[in-house]
């Protein structure tokens, strides 16, 4: 039986259903926090410490309740950086039987013990420091070309993998908009002139 | 040499929201007659005696809401703040407006005191709503038929004049995202999630 109690996970943001962050529609977690900070981040807003804490309890009922989603996806702020409730997550989240992709800006060779856990359990790992000199918006799933996508469970296969430039708009009720993935500089441009109310 | 331009904006999605943060801060500006009519009805629902009185007013006051569509609101409005007359021009949701950097930081703050005005009356008038519907749920009883249509009209009225800005809105915005992602050589799919339009776009 998988121990869940207890275990909080910092939250930045939350998305129910994105259909560019991984295969089929997911259930997308930012989580709150990272000290890497990779020139020309998108998400600084999630580099400092806090944002919701959300015991992983909580979280699971939230991701069962929700209708037609393949899997989630964990990115960040770093998920790793919180790699004990990164890990109940993805066990929990994984007996269920979704997917489970996992964004990274760590490489393979600075794992530790818990952060390699959490790496073999995912069913997609994209490992790796965002490098803005090595952006580069036709790559699916990832920013830069240095970036690395991985399998590790053999539950998908980089031969299914077509590179593709995705973007998700979302339009609130209010007109509001929030943008998703990797949106070339003139759509960014755009969108962050759209003063939001 | 090159003159440096900033976009300053006013929200707009309740415009009786910004004709009152734009009186609390100090300016004026040529809001549209029904806007005058607004202001006139609202006062009499706050100082109506009796409830014939009251309920005249109050519906009154909602069938002037619920005449407040977006197309009432012109398209260019002029305020007139700090000494200066600035001319906004209705866009994507907003009026919006550039001014020369640098040089009229009091003329961009007064801006910006306004969108901030414009979120507090935000509050006040989401508060305002909650307290009618508030009454009207613990009074029904105590009230006549009369008097609780009255006060279901004037929620309806408020809900509306929030309602139709956010759908112009969402109108204007979700043809400009089709246009500029066509254009940028996007297959575009579109879905709802609730109440929510989500563009999925993909370009190989």
């Amino acid at each position: 039986m998988i121990e869940v109690e207890s275990t909080v996970m910092w939250i930045g943001h939350r998305s129910e259903h994105s259909a560019i962050y991984g295969p089929g529609l997911r259930y997308v977690i930012w989580t709150q926090g990272c000290t890497l900070a990779c020139g020309g981040c998108w998400n600084k807003q999630y580099w400092p410490k806090g944002g919701t804490p959300v015991a992983i309890t909580d979280l699971v009922e939230e991701i069962r309740r929700v209708k037609g989603i393949e899997g989630i996806t964990i990115l960040g702020g770093e998920p790793l950086q919180q790699a004990n409730a990164t890990l109940k997550l993805i066990q929990f989240v994984k007996a269920t039987g979704l997917t489970v992709f996992l964004y990274t800006g760590y490489e393979p060779k600075e794992f530790d013990e818990t952060m390699q856990a959490c790496f073999d359990s995912s069913d997609i790992v994209v490992t790796g420091r965002y490098v803005e000199s090595q952006r580069n918006v036709s790559l699916r799933w990832r920013g830069s070309t240095n970036q690395v996508l991985h399998c590790p469970t053999g539950r998908y296969s980089l031969l299914e993998l077509n590179e593709q430039n995705e973007v998700e708009i979302v339009v609130n009720e209010d007109g509001t908009i929030e943008l998703y993935g990797y949106p070339d500089s003139e759509i960014r441009q755009w969108i962050e002139n759209q003063t939001v109310t | 040499m090159s003159t440096v331009y900033v976009q300053v904006n006013l929200p707009i999605t309740n415009v009786l929201c910004l004709d009152m943060a734009i009186q609390e801060a100090g300016g004026t500006w040529n809001a549209p007659e029904i806007i005058h009519e607004i202001r006139r009805a609202k006062m009499k629902t706050a100082t109506a005696q009796g409830a014939q009185s009251l309920i005249s007013a109050n519906n009154e006051y909602a069938e002037l809401l619920r005449a407040l569509s977006p197309e009432t609101i012109p398209r260019t409005i002029c305020v007139n703040i700090e000494g200066r007359t600035l001319t906004f021009i209705k866009n994507r949701g907003q009026y919006s407006t550039r001014t020369r950097n640098g040089t009229q930081s009091g003329l961009i703050g007064a801006i910006q005191s306004i969108s901030k005005l414009y979120d507090k009356n935000m509050r006040l008038i989401e508060n305002e709503l909650n307290k009618t519907i508030q009454t009207l749920e613990e009074q029904k009883d105590l009230l006549s038929a009369e008097q609780v249509q009255s006060l279901r009209s004037v929620i309806e009225g408020q809900q509306s004049t929030i309602q139709s800005a956010n759908q112009e809105r969402v109108d204007e915005v979700t043809k400009e995202i089709e246009e500029k992602l066509a254009a940028r050589g996007f297959e575009v799919r579109r879905r709802m999630v609730g109440k929510k339009i989500v563009y999925q776009a993909v370009r190989r």
